[in-house]
This record gives structure tokens, sequence and C-alpha cells, in this order.
């Protein structure tokens, strides 16, 4: 039942208008502003979005041209490697690595302590950490390090660019090297100095005693499936 | 890809935790839709594209706002597409006269024969728009659907510009008070 007192109700009122999208747009501005700090307005909002979203099947999907995506990934995993790392403390901090690679494994130990402590943390004692592997990659003439972390519980491999980048108009990409097998790509070097790269699922199983390492390739990867440029750092997967 | 609406949860819980790959994922398997919502609100190919392209950027930003419980998550990202699609197109085009304020919404008369021969199987919004009067169901739809403003809506359904939001205000408490019932 409607009440004398709701008809009557301003909020309700702007709240239909809102989500249908008719309200002119300094009003529009308005009322979202207001939206986000009010929660009666929030459930009104929510009382006619939940409703009108049985009309939405009226909305003829159209798939968006491949070029959408590539540009969106630029967009967001471009912008965003060097926001995550800097939210994820240790991982983000540079002079850490830095001391890291001069240290060389004996400091993950410590690595392997904190990580742990993070990932399996809220899920308590008994929980067993999927296998977490790091590689200290580094050349002959220390021109190119970087130092890779592979979380088997995301696929996400966190990559940190110490020292070195591609020459403008080239790429680094990464491949994984499993015994006397040939590399496989894990795809590039993110532009940023920290970033992620997704492992493809059917490398994951692949980590331990595997050999990463970074090539230089044309812009975008090798065009080969195989390195075509020098290999400029290799390390070994460590699992921690 | 036909995912499941728990499979698209699942999906957006993981790119709130910053998982690349389920962001790829999600927008395979939901960017055909959002970017119908996106054409269809903006009626421009290009627009539409760059359109697109935010609603994700706000997709993955935002993620972590999406609660399950409170609505389908097809229907979560749908608004998105669907505000984002709508704020442009008022933002580029402002309506040019000040519309009125609520003025007296009293009553007008119901309709009950044409109530009554509704079937009661159809869904909330539909059965209720089949109550209002034929000119303001079609507007209201056509503003969810279209993004029709109240100038766009004045110009076709012929009413003054001045009268246009009281008159579609009357047709949303109507639907209101139906979809309560």
């Amino acid at each position: 039942m409607t009440t004398e007192d709701d008809i009557k109700d301003p909020d309700d009122i702007l709240a239909a208008e809102y989500v249908l999208g008719v309200l002119p747009h300094a009003e529009r501005e308005a009322f979202a502003a207001r939206l986000s700090s009010e929660s009666s307005l929030q459930s009104r909002v929510q009382f006619w979005e939940g409703h009108f979203a049985d009309l939405e099947e009226e909305f003829e999907p159209v798939t968006p041209p491949a070029r959408v995506l590539s540009e969106l990934e630029a967009e967001v995993f471009g912008t965003t490697g060097s926001d995550l790392a800097r939210a994820s403390g240790w991982w983000g901090n540079v002079g850490f690595w830095r001391g890291l690679s001069a240290i060389s494994l004996a400091a993950l130990v410590i690595v392997a302590g904190l990580y742990s402590g993070i990932i399996s943390g809220p899920e308590g004692p008994e929980a067993i950490a999927p296998p977490v592997f790091v590689a200290e990659l580094s050349g002959e003439n220390g021109d190119v390090e970087l130092v890779t972390l592979y979380d088997a519980r995301s696929g996400i491999m966190k990559v940190n660019r110490v020292e070195g980048e591609p020459a403008s108009g080239r790429s680094f990409e990464l491949w994984l090297i499993e015994g006397g097998n040939d590399p496989v790509s894990l795809g590039l070097v993110p532009t940023a100095s920290r970033g992620e790269v997704t492992v493809p699922e059917d490398l994951r199983d692949k980590f331990p005693n595997a050999i990463i390492a970074i090539s230089d390739e044309p812009a975008g990867g090798s065009p080969a499936g195989q390195p075509t440029g020098p290999v400029l750092a290799t390390g070994k997967a460590t699992e921690i | 890809m036909l995912l499941t609406a728990d499979d698209i949860s699942r999906l957006i819980g993981r790119v709130a935790l910053g998982n690349r790959e389920a962001f790829t994922d999600l927008y395979s398997a939901t960017s055909p839709k959002l970017f119908g919502v996106c054409l269809r609100i903006l009626n421009n190919r290009a627009e539409a594209e760059d359109a697109l392209q935010e609603v994700y950027v706000k997709i993955w930003r935002d993620a972590s706002k999406f609660a399950p419980s409170d609505f389908s998550p097809m229907s979560w990202l749908i608004a998105i597409a669907r505000n984002h699609a709508i704020d442009r197109i008022r933002a580029s085009k402002p309506d040019a006269v000040d519309i009125d304020e609520m003025v007296d919404l009293s009553d007008e008369t119901a309709n009950p024969e044409k109530e009554a021969i509704l079937s009661s199987d159809r869904r909330g919004i539909e059965r209720c728009l089949d109550e209002l009067p034929e000119a303001r169901a079609v507007a209201i739809r056509g503003a969810y659907l279209e993004g029709y403003s109240y100038q766009e809506l004045a110009e076709q359904q012929e009413i003054p510009l001045n009268t246009v939001r009281t008159w579609l205000r009357r047709g949303l408490l109507k639907l209101k008070e139906c979809l309560e019932r």
C-alpha cells in the first residue's frame, strides 16, 4: 500500500527519476552525490533498479570490436599495476627488492615468512598455503634484473623490474623453461616497473624446477613463439 | 561464453581481488550485453565503444562494492553501464529549458477494466506498466531502454515541456503503488 506520506515523499520520486535516467544533468549529479552517503536513498534506488531490471532483457547483446578490450587492458592493467604494488607494501618497495637482489636467495626465507603470513593468515594455521615460487632474474652484466613471484593459488605472477628497461620499440618477454624443453612464453613483462602477468593455465604446474627468463623482443613480443632476441636475464623458480 | 549468475558473481569477486584473468573472462562473458546497453542509449557506435571501456574501468575499480544479495550480477553490471551511458548523454546534451518542479500529483482515475483483464503471471514491472495509461507506459519504457530525457519525452508525447515532469511523475507514483501491491 502506498500511504499519503509516500506520495509526498520527494526523495522517492527522485530515486525513480534517477534510476529511469530522466533527471537533467545537474540534478542527476546532485542526486548521485547524495546517494553515495545516504543509505535511505540507496534502498529507494535499489527498489526501482530491482524492478526495472526486469526490462533489461530487451537490450540486445552486440559484440563490441576487439580493440575495446585491448585498449581497456592497456588502461586498467597499465595504470593499476603500480597502484596495486603501492598498496601491497613490501612488494612495492623498490629498496626492498634492490636489497633482496643484492643479498640474493638468502633473503627469500624472509619473503617466505612475510608472504605466507599474508596469504594464509585469515584461514588459520591448518590451511596449507598453495605453492609460491620466487625467481630472481639477472644477466651477465647486471643491466637487467627482475624478481618474479608466482602464486599458484591465483595463477598470477608478480613481476618487479629492478634494473633495465626495453629500448624504444622493443618489449621484454617472459619465458618459462622446464628441464630440456623449449621456452614457453609467459607473456610480456609489464611496462610499469611493477606489474603482473597471468600465467596461462597449461603452464601452471610447470614451476617446480623451471627456469624463468626474459628476452629482448620486438614491441608486442616474439612473432615466432620462441625467443628471437638475446636472453637478457635468467633465474631459477624457487618454491618458498 | 554462457555463464550462470553464480559464475558471474564469482568472477566479480575475483575481479575485486585484482585478478586480471577473471576481469578478462568477465569482459568476454558480459561485454556484448553491456555494449548493447551503451549502443541503445547513446545511439552512436564510437561513443558506445568509449563508454563501454569506461564502464569496465569502473567495474574493475568498483567490483568490491558488488553485494550478491542485493542484485543479480548481470543487473548490477547493466545498471553500471546504463548509468554511465545516461551520465554521458545528459552531460553532452544538457536540457535547454528548466522543467517543472513537482506540482500537485493528485490522483487520476485508475483503469480498473484494463487491470482486470491482465494475466497475473506477468512480471511486476510489465504488469504494472500495463496498468498505466498507455502513453505514460511508453514514456517510462522509452526512458529506461533508450535513455530519453524529459525534453525528448515532451517532444514525443507532444506535451509541453513545463508539464512533462509532473505527467511522468504521476506515472511513476502509480507504478510504485502497483509494484508494492
